[in-house]
Order: structure tokens, then C-alpha cells, then sequence
């Protein structure tokens, strides 16, 4: 079988024609596709970091319903109701400052300012750092929690404790 | 060649006869260090004792086969000929290199009947010189310097600069204390006190200017340097990967051009230094007094004779220090992590035994080093010091005498103490220079190696359709050895062709050839019609999907691992493929999914895991030829069942070739091709060479008792 037969099983839709509902007795989602009806439905990121606007949908049992490539074209109130559940799931809060770091016995403290409050987490050395295009920067400290950080958006001083461990 | 040397003069030639080509061997027929040459003629092999002057000789028409066998610490060529089989001549492993070349030449002319290019020149074989060529290496080394010469010119301006300005304070000094303060002259002190502020600056700018512009020069030239070697090492051909060892080219890369980049900046500049500094202070000492200044030089043979000496003695104690902290740090290595080996067999005594032991010794090598080095350096310092005592015993009767100042003897000895820097520096010198050259030969032999399968200036690019044929190929990775002898195989666009053989019996030889990573000796290799060898090599390999045994992943996402082959793919080809090859579902259940670091080279991935990405990687391309080599081989029979129904979903309507150890993968094939010792022994369907009778049935019965045996093994157990 042909790569562009495995791409039509995907079932990758045109987002305008995806209509989703946000259904707060199920703590689903109620998706709309080409006039079929799917309740139950959870968004899942294949590549949360690289390319974050991509969602497959599946139901909870994790059979896959259909994709879309980038979910931004949704229209304004789909779009809510999914960005809704997925800050549910996806929880990745963006480093806006670093306060200190700190090595201490093979592992480093960092002491951040996220844009979900303030945060001491430990992570191991260069290893736990993922790099991606557009300097944006992914750190998973020691329980695979993750933080986000962008190189443009950081301070000085921030920086300057940044490049103790880069 | 012929001619050239006594010994070939002796060889009795018959009329006509023509000598091609000479080798030496370093041992006798009868296992003796001496010499023997193999000549080879136009009509037949002669090898020839030169010191016992006896000779013996084969017509190429009564050689059979030419074998070529290593044993321990030699190695021999035997010829089979038609009644009875001849070792034809014995050598140590040292020759080995060069008597395979004189094996395959011997092959040629004699087996194979080809005859040698009778141009008028003859094909020189030379052996390969193993020394290293200081003369050779040294101007190829410095020529790296070439592009920033500028550079060169400013850090040996600098240097000179140094030196220069290192010399001017005991002059000043003196100055100071014969002029200024024994005749109250306040305005010269104020002026010298002013000028060697002025030198001290001065020395101190030069050093910031020299120190960046060196470090600069050697971190550009050794970026070059890696950067060709990395880009040659990715252009040659796998058989020199295979031939020189992974960890050698990588030590290459990293620590040899390390070594040359000090060479060509500290090493050169130092000696450079050092040398003008000496000349600069002998030709001031001896001016200012001959008769002190050799005074002065009375300890510097001693102490550069010493300091030789100490370099020698402290590399072999420094060394053994190192051994010893390796031998403990081995054993660490080996019973930490194998406690449970250890803990089994109570052998922990024994284990602290022999750690303490071991701990002992490098006690033992530490304290040598400490020992030699309290013989050194307290004595050669109680040389100087002495001698430097006796310039002030016998410089202070002069002064008393009033032949010379007080500033001239102060200054004097000041120089007489800055000479002990350099001797000092060229001592250390030598050794580290010699390294450097080693390491700057070793980079040179790796850039000077060609790559064996080159590209066609010609070569074509098109889409497959995926039709395959082996037209009469041999092959062998060593010369006379052959892997694959007389393959002929035809596979249509589409077809699933099974091979499976005895391990070691040429299988994954067959797919190396298809993918060129090395080209057959002889016959073609034809894709669509098209040898391979006119086919680009970027396009032969793009439409060639291949899953090995035991993948190779490389540090980066799962989603990088899967377009490594494509690094443009959309996402949803990523997914698409990842789905073909089942691995979609556990990679959704990594913390990132696809953008999950896999570790170094996949590490945080199972076996099969690692197996299906590899799958994944190979379909994204949609290559019209796919290579499945054990692809199952290495993984549980559940894992193996779900890689087994990936691959069902990609064989379709794709030229398929799968080298499989067991039979069961294979037994739908539309093609079975069974392989034996390097040559094709049967072909055909499942049951048509179960029928046969042949080494197909008996793999096949072999396996299906192996399997009978396991079931019934699992039903006792329970």
C-alpha cells in the first residue's frame, strides 16, 4: 500500500467543514464532521511541541475519528470549545523569567516565573532540554512535567542563568 | 620491477617470458624470518629463495584456485592445482595488505585468464609505509596556515613583540641603580619609572593581542580541518568504515586534529619563542660580561639534560599511575553493575580482594610519581640557585674591584634567571611535537583515501518501476574470498521474494550490492534494465527502503527518526506512515508523542518499538524497492506477530525482498530463494522446494522440530 493510502485512512478534514462543541456532562467534545455527529470525542496532539495546531481526534476509547492539520482555521467558537479541552490536557506552562538556578548534587533547581504562576522544579542536566526551530526551548524536569521557554521573549538576567546550562 | 634487483636477476626466465609484477615476504618455506620473492610472469608464479638460490614455479594453467588463509602471526597463499594443492608462499601478518593484492593479481592472471595491460607500463604495487614522514607531513601541516597567513603574521609579530619587551627591564634596572639612584638623579627615576610602567603595558597588550589572535588561528584551522574530514568520511564508501573502525575515524575527527591545532599554534609559536628568547639573553649576557655570562651557563646542560631525563622517566610513572586507576576503575565497572553475578556466586570476598589489591597499587604509582618528582625538581632548583650564588660571589668581587657596577650584576643575574625559561620550555617541547606529527600523518592518510564506489559523471535519475537483476555477480570483501560467486536472479516490479540460507551464507551481502555500498567484482547488478553503477547514487537510495535487524536511531524526536529520510514530510505523511508500520499507538503514548526524545541511538525505546520506527522511517520515502534484512528476527513472537502485519501492509505492490532467519516469515513469498555458501542453490515456491527435497526442506524441518520442541518444553513446564 502506497504512504498516500495510509494518509486517506487518516481522514485529514478541511477545518472550516468541523464544527465542535465543548459537552460538559461528558467531559468531551462534540464533533460535527460532513454532517456526522461523533460524541465523546478527545483532541490529541501528535506533535504537542513541533506542530501544535495539529489534532487528531479520537474517542476516549482512542479509536481515531478524523484530523486536522491546523485547528487556527476553525471557525471562532469551534475553536474556544477545543482550545478549552486542550488546556484540560496539555498543561505546559510558559517560562516567562528565571528567577535562579541553582546545581545541586548532578541535578539543577530552577526557580521560574510561568504564565501560570511561580514554580521550583528540578531537572537533570542538557539531557531534559529539547530544542526546537524558532528557539523555542522545552524542559522536562525529573516527574516529566514540562515547561516551555522562547529565547526572544526572556530578560537579561534570565539569559545570563540560561547559559549555565545551554 | 623486473631487473631492478639482484635477486630477480638469478630467476631463470624462459624465452619471451615477461616478469608483471615482484613481492617480498618477510618469512621462509620452512617458518624461518628471511626473505622469499613471488614473482609473477605472464605465464606463471614463480617464488624464489635468493639467499639459498632455489626457486619453484606454477603455470597459471595448472592452478585450479588461488586461497589466501590468516592463521596466528602469518598468514599464506596456496594454490590448488590440478592434481594436488601447493603452499605457495608463507609471510607475516605484516605482509599480509600487500600478498592480498599479489593473491588477487595471482587469481586474475591464473583463474580468471585475464590478462594484465600490456601498455608498456607495468601496474606498480607498492606497500603501504606505515612511518611516519616528517618531511612529508610537516609542510602539508603548516600549509593549513595558508588562508590566514595574516594571522600567522600578527601572532608572530606579537611573540617577537614579547620577547623584545621581556628583555628591556634588567636593562632599565640597571639604569635605574647606576644612574638614577647612586647619582640622585631624580628626574631619570621618574622617567624609567614612567618607561617600565610603559613596558610593563605594553607586554601586557601584546600578550591579550598574541593569546586571542592564536587561539582564533587554531580554532579556525581545526574547524576546516573537521569540517573536510567529516565531509570525506560521509562521501567514502562503507567498506572504509568496515576496514578502519568506527572509534578510529572518530578519534581522528576529535583528538588528532586537537593535537594539531596545538601543534600549529602554541607548539610552533613556543618553539619559536623559546629559540629567540635564548639567542636574545646569550647574545645580551655575553655582552655585558663573557666572564660571568659562562659562569652562568654552567648548570644549563645539567638542567636540560635533567629536565630530559625527568620527561622520560615521569611519562612511563605517570602512565602506570594511569593504568592503575584504569584497572580499578575496570573493576568498578565490571561488579557494580554485575552485583548480581557477583552476589550468586559469593564471590564478594574475593571481588574486595582483589579491588584492594588493585587499590594498593595505584597507592604504590602515586607515590613513585611523587618520589621522582622531589629527585627533580629540589635538585635542579639547588643547581641554579647555587650557580646563581656563585654570579653574585664572584660578580660582587668585580663590583668590589670596581669593574663592573652594582646595576650591571643585578641585572645580569635578572637575565641570568629568565634563561632557565625557555631551556625549560624546549625541553618539554619535543615529545608533545612528535605526537602532533603522528596525528597530523593519521588525518592526512584519511583525507588522501578515495572512495571505492564512485558516481558515474553520467548517472541517470528516474523513477523505478522496482524490476531487479543480478546478472553473473561475484563478490568478496577480501580478495579470493569470494562472499557471492555466480548470482543470477531476476525479480519483477512488485514481486515478494523471500531468502533465507544458513547464517553466513551471503544474504545481507546480496542487499549491500543492490544498495551499492560496495560494487561487485564482477557481472552487474540492473534495476529496470539500468546497471546500477549508472544510476545516481542519491536516487538508487531514495527509492530503496531498507529495515535492519537492529536499527540505528539517532538522538531526537520519534518524529525526526521517522523523516530522517524525508526531512520535509507534513506531518500527516509522518502519522500515515507511523500508522502503516503500527507503531502510531505507543507513540501516542509517549509523553510527547511524536515529540518524544528517543534517547541516544533510541535508547528509551524497546527492541521492537525501535524496529517499527525503523519501518516507518523506511516507508516514508514510498520507495518502490524495499529491503526487510531479520527484521523480525530480534524481537518476542508477539511483537513480532504486530511488525508482521506492518509489513503485510507495505509489501503491497512494492518490489519486496526479505532475508529472514525463520522460514515462516517467508513461506508466502511469491519467490523463495534459498542461498548456500555464497551461491543461489534453489529457487521456488514454499511447496515446490519442499518437494525438492533440497537444503530448503531440511532448514524448514529443522526449524518446525526447534518449534515442536518448545511447545512441548512449555507443556511440561506448566
Amino acid at each position: 500500500m502506497s504512504l498516500q493510502e495510509f494518509i486517506k485512512k487518516l481522514n485529514l478534514v478541511d477545518p472550516k467543514k468541523v464544527q465542535i462543541i465543548y459537552d460538559e456532562k461528558r467531559n468531551a467534545l462534540k464533533i460535527l464532521v460532513d454532517g456526522v455527529k461523533y460524541y465523546n470525542i478527545v483532541p490529541r496532539k501528535p506533535f504537542p511541541f513541533s506542530r501544535p495546531y495539529f489534532i487528531i481526534f479520537a474517542d476516549k476509547e482512542g479509536a481515531e475519528v478524523c484530523a486536522v492539520k491546523d485547528y487556527r482555521e476553525l471557525d471562532k467558537d469551534s475553536r474556544e470549545a477545543l482550545e478549552k479541552m486542550l488546556s484540560r490536557i496539555y498543561f505546559i506552562p510558559l517560562i516567562k523569567k528565571i528567577k535562579k538556578i541553582v546545581y545541586r548534587a548532578g541535578e539543577y533547581v530552577w526557580l521560574v516565573e510561568t504564565d501560570r504562576g511561580e514554580r521550583e522544579f528540578v531537572a537533570r542536566g542538557r539531557k531534559s532540554i529539547q530544542y526546537f526551530p524558532g528557539g523555542r526551548i522545552i524542559i522536562f524536569d525529573k516527574y516529566d512535567n514540562v515547561y516551555e521557554l522562547r529565547l526572544d521573549k526572556l530578560d537579561k538576567k534570565s539569559m545570563e542563568y540560561l547559559a549555565l546550562i545551554l | 620491477m623486473e631487473g631492478d634487483s639482484e635477486s630477480s636477476i638469478e630467476i631463470k626466465l624462459r624465452e619471451g617470458e615477461e616478469v608483471l609484477f615482484r613481492f617480498e615476504s618477510d618469512l621462509t618455506s620452512d617458518g624461518r624470518f628471511g626473505k622469499e620473492v613471488l614473482v609473477l610472469t605472464d605465464r606463471r608464479a614463480i617464488v624464489f629463495d635468493p639467499d639459498r638460490g632455489k626457486e619453484r614455479s606454477c603455470w597459471y594453467d595448472e592452478i585450479r584456485e588461488v586461497r589466501f588463509y590468516d592463521y596466528l602471526g602469518c598468514s599464506e597463499i596456496e594454490v590448488v592445482l590440478r592434481d594436488r594443492v601447493v603452499s605457495l608462499i608463507r609471510f607475516s601478518r605484516s605482509k599480509a595488505a600487500l600478498f592480498r593484492k599479489a593473491a588477487k593479481l595471482l587469481e586474475e592472471l591464473s583463474v580468471c585468464r585475464l590478462g594484465v595491460e600490456r601498455n608498456g607500463k607495468r601496474v606498480e604495487v607498492e606497500e603501504e609505509e606505515e612511518r611516519v614522514e616528517v618531511r612529508k607531513v610537516l609542510p602539508k601541516l603548516v600549509s593549513l596556515l595558508k588562508p590566514y597567513w595574516y594571522l600567522c603574521a600578527v601572532a608572530f609579530l606579537t611573540a617577537l613583540g614579547i620577547v623584545a619587551v621581556n628583555l628591556t627591564p634588567p636593562y632599565l634596572m640597571r639604569l635605574l641603580i647606576d644612574e638614577a639612584l647612586e647619582a640622585g638623579n631624580i628626574v631619570l627615576l621618574m622617567k624609567l619609572t614612567l618607561l617600565l610602567i610603559g613596558v610593563y603595558v605594553s607586554n601586557t597588550v601584546l600578550s591579550i593581542v598574541n593569546s586571542y589572535t592564536l587561539n582564533y588561528l587554531g580554532e579556525r584551522v581545526v574547524f576546516d580541518l573537521r569540517r573536510r574530514l567529516y565531509d570525506h568520511v560521509q562521501k567514502l564508501s562503507l567498506s572504509f568504515i568496515d576496514k578502519y573502525g568506527s572509534g578510529r575515524i572518530i578519534s581522528r575527527i576529535s583528538d588528532d586534529t586537537f593535537r594539531i591545532r596545538w601543534f600549529l599554534t602554541w607548539g610552533i609559536q613556543s618553539l619559536v619563542i623559546s629559540v629567540l628568547q635564548l639567542i636574545g639573553i646569550g647574545i645580551i649576557i655575553f655582552n655585558m660580561n663573557t666572564y660571568l655570562a659562562l659562569f652562568s651557563l654552567l648548570p644549563v646542560p645539567a638542567v636540560f639534560i635533567g629536565l630530559r631525563a625527568y620527561r622520560k622517566k615521569a611519562w612511563v610513572y605517570y602512565h602506570r599511575a594511569w593504568r592503575k586507576w584504569a584497572d580499578v576503575s575496570e573493576k568498578l565497572v565490571d561488579t557494580i553493575p554485575g552485583a548480581i553475578v557477583v552476589k550468586a556466586f559469593s564471590q564478594e570476598e574475593r571481588e574486595t580482594k582483589v579491588f584492594v589489591d588493585r587499590l594498593k597499587e595505584v597507592v604504590s604509582a602515586n607515590l613513585n610519581v611523587v618520589k621522582l618528582n622531589l629527585r627533580t625538581f629540589p635538585v635542579m632548583g639547588l643547581i641554579t640557585s647555587i650557580s646563581a650564588v656563585l654570579v653574585w660571589y664572584f660578580g660582587g668581587l668585580k663590583v668590589i674591584a670596581g669593574e663592573i657596577t652594582l646595576g650591571t650584576l643585578t641585572a645580569f643575574v635578572s637575565y641570568m634567571w629568565q634563561f632557565y625559561g625557555p631551556i625549560n620550555t624546549l625541553s618539554y617541547l619535543m615529545e608533545p611535537l612528535q605526537t602532533a606529527l603522528t596525528s597530523g600523518e593519521r588525518v592526512f592518510e584519511l583525507l588522501d583515501i578515495d572512495p571505492e564506489v564512485k558516481e558515474d559523471e553520467k548517472a541517470a535519475d528516474f523513477e523505478f518501476k522496482g524490476a531487479i537483476k543480478f546478472e553473473n555477480v561475484y563478490f568478496g570483501y577480501e580478495p579470493c574470498v569470494y562472499v557471492l560467486q555466480d548470482i543470477n536472479l531476476e525479480i519483477k516490479p512488485g514481486e515478494v521474494v523471500g531468502i533465507v540460507g544458513p547464517s553466513g551464507s551471503g544474504k545481507t551481502t546480496l542487499t549491500k550490492l543492490l544498495l551499492r555500498f560496495y560494487d561487485p567484482d564482477k557481472g552487474r547488478i540492473l534495476i529496470d534494465g539500468v546497471d546500477i553503477r549508472k544510476i545516481k547514487l542519491s536516487s538508487l537510495r531514495r527509492q530503496i527502503g531498507i529495515v535492519l535487524q537492529d536499527p540505528v536511531l539517532f538522538s531526537g524526536t520519534v518524529a525526526e527518526n521517522i523523516a530522517y529520510g524525508k526531512p520535509e514530510a507534513e506531518p500527516e505523511e509522518i502519522v500515515a506512515a507511523a500508522k502503516a508500520a503500527h507503531a502510531h499507538d505507543f507513540i501516542m503514548r509517549l509523553p510527547a508523542a511524536y515529540d518524544t526524545n528517543v534517547g541516544e541511538r533510541g535508547s528509551r525505546l524497546s527492541g521492537g518499538e525501535r524496529q517499527r520506527i525503523a519501518i516507518a522511517r523506511a516507508i516514508i520515502t514510498d520507495p518502490k524497492i524495499l529491503i526487510l534484512d531479520e527484521a523480525t528476527s530480534s524481537v518476542d513472537t508477539i511483537t513480532e506477530k504486530e511488525i508482521q502485519a506492518a509489513l503485510n501492509n507495505l509489501i503491497k505492490n512494492r518490489t519486496t525482498i526479505v532475508i529472514a532467519h525463520r522460514l515462516s516469515t517467508v513461506m508466502n513469498a511469491d519467490k523463495i530463494v534459498v542461498v548456500d555458501k555464497g551461491r543461489i542453490v534453489e529457487v521456488g515456491k514454499h511447496d515446490e522446494l519442499l518437494k525438492q527435497n533440497g537444503l530448503y526442506k531440511r532448514l524448514w524441518d529443522a526449524q518446525f522440530a526447534e518449534e515442536r520442541e518448545a511447545v512441548k518444553a512449555k507443556i511440561r513446564l506448566r
